[in-house]
């Protein structure tokens, strides 16, 4: 019992009483040794599951670890399709891929322009000046 | 005078080496001995906590019976790590406390029956205190059978009553006070 509960003297005094007005629990020997070989055979006679084994912190691992590895695998050995998103994150299938890009010089503009356009165009142009 | 320094006033048997840490690791190896050795030293233990809930002696073997095997099974089985001690007195109590809850009647102990045939100051004395204590709520209850009858610390208590040890503690206190409360109105 814990030592530093030392009850009050009316709490001893009680409990004294509590123990002198416990039932009497004796029982011969006989009484003891049959109930001993009851719950020996009761045990006996429970199924019991086996007691798990504990895993060990690699063991813990083993499992996950190689289920990622198979995933790997697996993937390496997929044959490789590109798709459509693949080919929408391309910039150069909307935009060009460059080759064909130009810049307009102002003389090339000049040139798709009919003569009586360009005319007006340059007396505009005269006149600003 | 604290409650430990009292002698103790029941048999109980002696707890030879080894202790209990010590045997229950021998019988989860398989060891029969030790097996023997556990049932042995609860046992009687257990029929008497049992015996005071019940207060039929074939229930309480019973009780007894079905709480050492129960233990044991769940010991070898799931590798528990409470205090044998807690542990079992902790499924007895359960058992006899559901098997007072089923009763229709509360059941008179043998010796208070003779008592009544053969009425004394002490023997009236004993019946009365059983039976305030019978009055007890549950928690109350248990909490004084493990301390004053068992002489199990607040922490073991705490154990078998899933409690905290504060809380076993206040419980005791008010127990006592209860009890006390309960003899002094009755008392002649």
């Amino acid at each position: 019992m814990d030592k530093d509960e030392p009850g009050s003297e009316a709490d001893e005094e009680l409990i004294a009483r509590l123990r002198r007005a416990e039932p009497a629990a004796d029982r011969p020997d006989a009484f003891w040794a049959a109930m001993a070989e009851r719950i020996k055979a009761d045990y006996g006679a429970v199924p019991r599951k086996p007691v798990p084994k504990p895993r060990g912190r690699w063991a813990s691992l083993a499992v996950p670890l190689a289920v990622a590895a198979g995933l790997l695998v697996w993937l390496q050995l997929q044959p490789h399709h590109p798709s459509v998103v693949e080919d929408a994150h391309d910039e150069s299938a909307v935009f060009g891929d460059g080759e064909d890009d130009f810049e307009l010089e102002a003389i090339d503009l000049l040139d798709d322009l009919e003569s009586g356009a360009l005319e007006r165009i340059s007396a505009e142009f005269k006149k600003g000046a | 005078m604290s409650v430990e320094s009292k002698p103790r006033l029941h048999a109980v048997e002696d707890l030879p080496d080894p202790d209990d840490t010590e045997l229950v690791a021998r019988f989860r190896a398989g060891d029969s001995a030790a097996f023997d050795t556990l049932v042995r030293r609860y046992q009687r233990r257990i029929f008497a906590i049992s015996l005071r809930y019940v207060r039929n002696p074939d229930d309480a073997a019973d009780v007894t019976q079905r709480a050492l095997v129960q233990a044991l099974v769940e010991l070898a089985s799931f590798r528990g790590e409470a205090s044998f001690r807690t542990w079992v007195y902790r499924i007895a109590t359960n058992l006899a406390m559901n098997l007072v809850r089923d009763r229709k009647h509360p059941q008179p102990l043998d010796d208070e029956l003779v008592a009544v045939a053969t009425p004394t100051v002490e023997a009236a004395d004993r019946r009365r205190l059983r039976a305030a204590v019978a009055t007890l709520p549950p928690r109350q209850r248990l909490v004084v059978e493990l301390r004053v009858f068992e002489e199990l610390s607040f922490r073991e208590i705490a154990d078998v009553a899933e409690c905290s040890a504060d809380s076993a503690k206040v419980n005791f206190h008010h127990a006592l006070k209860r009890l006390r409360a309960v003899m002094n109105e009755e008392e002649p």
